[in-house]
């Protein structure tokens, strides 16, 4: 007999989670954006994304690009374009990253842990990341000068 | 958050909500390793982890030396170590009662 794992659900309190900040279904953003608390995405943001809160791409929402997330993610929706290249789309998690049972990832993604559900669908890479970890960016680049 | 942010949050975002994330997908535990006994004909063998532990358990002997069987010594105490162990339990037991009946008196 195959025991199964009860159901998870999530409250979604966007004053508790302190959730401000929304992008709509069927909106569209695009750049370098920055987000002051966390995020709900059921539109299409690609760019160069930082999210100081927690991140939910809802269903029908997604995500491309170059993501940095310092709470939670909750992914409903799709991270990277269908059949991208997994570099594409790389989103790194300071939290948990929780892929439901109808999440799709295409892109790389890190996290600090992870929760699949089955049914997520993990079509790219997962990175654990380790405290204290962080993805190099330009300005920790020192080159020795001659 | 103050009441007029908490307004507009429930406003914009969207009031409280409950939505299934799913079964959590565990890591699934292997099979029971061991003596695998067919029922139907009482054959026996080991399951393929005993087996390649068989194998590797003598991965790290010196090549062209035979394994030294085990003494007389030991074949005897194997043979007979429930007997032993059964004679250690009966001194125990022994033991106890006789310094109980010591004390007592």
């Amino acid at each position: 007999m195959e025991l199964k794992t009860p159901q998870d659900t999530l409250t979604l309190d966007p004053v508790a989670m302190n959730v401000v900040n929304r992008v709509a279904a069927g909106s569209r953003l695009s750049g370098e954006l920055q987000f002051e608390g966390g995020l709900l995405v059921q539109g299409e943001i690609s760019g160069r994304i930082r999210v100081n809160g927690r991140l939910i791409v809802w269903t029908g929402g997604v995500v491309r690009g170059r993501v940095r997330v310092m709470g939670d993610l909750y992914l409903f929706g799709q991270l990277g374009a269908t059949d991208a290249d997994p570099r594409d789309t790389s989103l790194e998690c300071q939290g948990m990253a929780y892929v439901s049972k109808t999440g799709v990832s295409t892109g790389t993604l890190m996290a600090r842990r992870l929760q699949l559900y089955e049914g997520a669908d993990l079509q790219g890479p997962f990175k654990t990341l380790k405290p204290g970890s962080k993805l190099p960016v330009l300005q920790d680049v020192h080159t020795d000068q001659p | 958050m103050d009441d007029t942010d908490a307004f507009f949050t429930q406003t914009i975002v969207g009031a409280p909500f409950t939505v299934s994330l799913g079964r959590r997908r565990v890591v699934p535990s292997g099979p029971a390793q061991g003596l695998d006994v067919d029922p139907s004909s009482g054959e026996s063998r080991l399951t393929q982890l005993w087996r390649d532990w068989v194998v590797l358990s003598h991965a790290c002997d010196p090549v062209g030396r035979p394994r030294l069987r085990p003494g007389p010594m030991r074949g005897f105490l194997e043979r007979h170590a429930l007997w032993i162990a059964l004679l250690g339990l009966l001194s125990l037991l022994v033991s106890v009662v006789f310094w109980g009946v010591t004390r007592w008196n």
